[in-house]
């Protein structure tokens, strides 16, 4: 087993990582900028390092100055978490180099997979489907124009090794081929380094659905059932459920697929294969070489700790459970509680916590780094914390979620929980018709800035009473408790559709 | 009235209802416990608590400010005044780049900064036709929410 790991990133997934160490009695140490001497993750660690003041670029993204501080502090591993370093293949081959051991796939792995073109080739040789596109890389107008004719308008351009969203073009019909052909190329080579880019059909409002998968250096490799994260706000996740609305009989084939793909390109550790679902096909789309975000709604339904089972992979030990020892119980959705105001363009939010309430009760899980007096920084990701409820069924686990987001305050930043409240009220959602589209079809932050004026209503004729106190005649708890609730249930609902 | 940065009218209403910005609410107080209210608005129950300073609403510490309301006096006849603009940041970020000077005559919806914020880049326009009377901030640097960033001054039609 490993002795020491520093984690190499921040907020609530380096908190999570320093939990995983210590139920392996694992010493943790983090590194931390200026903005984030007084996180959470600081507080934690065993021991903790600082990478002074800068840019990312300076700070956690500085590998030199992290593998120096790796080295003297004597760590054996480095987990990377996500985002930050954590797909980073010369990242992973230094640490390696220096005789550490990255707790992720090893450096050719994750150079195979950051190219968009080489890891959709390889799923395809699996017999995985794929979406249908160019074969390899477009460079020309007229590749491109066969290509377009060939699998019908629009079509999407991509850069080889863009992600997050970024580095995509959209084209509607021929006529707009060649400047968004140019323009992409253009942001690929700025942003990504490498203006290689090729083309897919254009799959507009899918459903997005992924499977969980560990591997280990032994040969072993298991699928760990699907998730959706079909919520979205410009192409960042913010609602994710365990399991996925495929059958067990689909699940369990691409899982199988999966594994026989990890296997083959000799992947280590955990990762997640993406998928673009559209009226009832199913196509590949990535593997996130990393420990995810969303991870935490496939440990609630199996029971399994992949961040534990990262480190023991990275450990070298082999697989403790087996294939069929997997068994899913219930369903689980995870929300992002992000400091960002969703009426108003979603804009990033920062500045003290003056309260905070943690929601509980049973199967109510709420993973953060945030805590009161704590000063949210603008430096970085708006992701909070997550709050992860599980329920019997999706029912169930939906009625749950409305009672802990109901709990959970926070005061000082504004964050997008009431957001959240106006999904999950959602006839829609509570349907599953759910598309990545979802908030714009369903004029969510139209239901939500009426939600914000009934608010702003009851506060004011508080503020009202206050003035004139003797209007007001209290009347007793036990005759209007049972009252209010009843039809506030009842006509949440319709109330709700009647505004729009 | 301002409720968490956002810019709100609201009027009481003579039969006691309210408005804000145009959409009306009935209210009424259902219980009030030493300071803490439910509230129903139209179909909906909150509970209020109300301290010496601020609003608690269903657990959540609210700011919120209460100022008169004056109304904007309409000008279409080309007065020939000039009026003052202070613009803000929209959200804390980094100067990314500033495209004007001082001094520069711009056109309403020009381009006049870059605000880089989470990755993205955001463009500040200017909200009329006028001259940009000074720049506060310098490029690379990091902005507060609300900081100014220049003065403007509207030119006479």
């Amino acid at each position: 087993m490993l002795g020491t790991v520093l984690i190499a990133n921040r907020g609530e997934i380096a908190v999570r990582i320093i939990r995983a160490c210590r139920l392996l009695s694992l010493k943790s140490i983090v590194i931390f900028s200026k903005e984030d001497s007084t996180s959470l993750h600081v507080k934690m660690a065993n021991e903790a390092y600082s990478l002074g003041k800068g840019t990312v670029q300076e700070t956690y993204l500085n590998v030199e100055k992290i593998i120096e501080i790796a080295l003297t502090s004597g760590a054996d591993a480095i987990h990377p978490g996500y985002g930050f370093l954590s797909e980073n293949p010369d990242f992973a081959e230094r640490v390696e180099k220096e005789g550490m051991v990255f707790v992720g796939p090893s450096p050719t792995v994750l150079r195979n997979l950051g190219d968009k073109v080489e890891s959709k080739r390889i799923a395809k040789e699996i017999g995985i489907p794929t979406i249908p596109g160019s074969d390899g890389y477009v460079s020309s107008l007229s590749e491109a124009e066969k290509i377009g004719e060939k699998i019908g308008y629009p079509i999407i351009i991509k850069a080889a090794f863009g992600g997050g969203g970024r580095g995509m073009e959209i084209v509607e019909n021929p006529e707009a081929l060649e400047i968004s052909l140019l323009g992409c190329q253009t942001i690929a080579d700025k942003f990504f380094g490498n203006n290689k880019v090729f083309i897919e059909k254009y799959i507009s409002a899918p459903r997005h659905v992924e499977i969980q998968f560990l591997a280990d250096n032994h040969q072993n490799s298991i699928h760990i059932g699907d998730r959706e994260c079909s919520i979205q706000r410009s192409y960042q996740k913010i609602i994710e459920e365990a399991p996925s609305f495929l059958s067990v009989r689909k699940r369990n084939s691409l899982g199988e697929k999966i594994c026989s793909l990890a296997e083959k390109i000799d992947y280590k550790n955990a990762g997640t294969a993406e998928f673009l679902w559209k009226d009832g096909d199913i196509f590949f789309n990535e593997i996130n070489p990393r420990i995810q975000v969303e991870h935490p709604v496939t440990e609630m339904i199996t029971g399994i700790d992949l961040v534990v089972e990262q480190l023991r992979i990275a450990s070298n030990e082999e697989l403790s459970i087996n294939q069929r020892d997997i068994k899913f119980n219930g369903h689980a959705i995870e929300f992002r509680i992000n400091a960002e105001d969703p009426l108003k363009s979603f804009y990033p939010q920062s500045g003290k916590i003056t309260g905070l309430n943690v929601p509980g009760g049973n199967e109510v899980r709420f993973d953060t780094f945030i805590y009161p007096d704590y000063v949210f920084p603008n430096n970085y990701d708006s992701l909070m914390g997550k709050l992860i409820v599980k329920g019997n069924n999706r029912n169930d686990a939906i009625t749950k979620s409305r009672i802990a987001l109901n709990e959970l305050s926070i005061s000082g930043v504004t964050t997008n929980i009431a957001l959240h409240n106006a999904i999950i009220a959602t006839p829609e959602f509570q349907q599953r018709i759910i598309t990545t589209d979802f908030l714009e079809k369903n004029k969510i932050t139209e239901i939500l800035s009426h939600y914000e004026k009934l608010k702003l209503a009851a506060i004011l004729k508080t503020q009202s009473i206050n003035k004139s106190k003797q209007q007001l005649s209290p009347i007793k708890l036990n005759e209007t408790v049972n009252r209010t609730n009843r039809w506030r249930e009842q006509s949440k609902r319709e109330q709700q559709r009647n505004y729009l | 009235m301002t409720y968490r940065d956002r810019e709100y009218i609201f009027e009481i209403l003579p039969n006691g209802d309210l408005s804000i910005d145009g959409e009306i609410f009935s209210t009424t107080v259902d219980q009030e416990i030493n300071s803490v209210y439910k509230v129903t608005v139209n179909d909906h129950t909150f509970t209020v608590e109300v301290s010496s300073k601020d609003f608690i609403i269903d657990g959540e510490n609210v700011d919120i400010s209460i100022k008169p309301f004056i109304p904007k006096l309409v000008i279409n006849n080309g007065s020939q005044k000039k009026k003052k603009i202070n613009l803000k940041a929209p959200i804390p970020g980094k100067i990314a780049q500033i495209l004007v000077k001082e001094g520069d005559i711009v056109d309403k919806n020009q381009e006049l900064m870059i605000l880089e914020a989470m990755k993205m880049r955001n463009r500040i326009f200017s909200p009329d036709k006028g001259k940009v009377k000074k720049i506060c901030v310098k490029e690379n640097t990091i902005v507060e929410q609300d900081q100014k960033l220049l003065e403007f001054e509207t030119s006479p039609n």
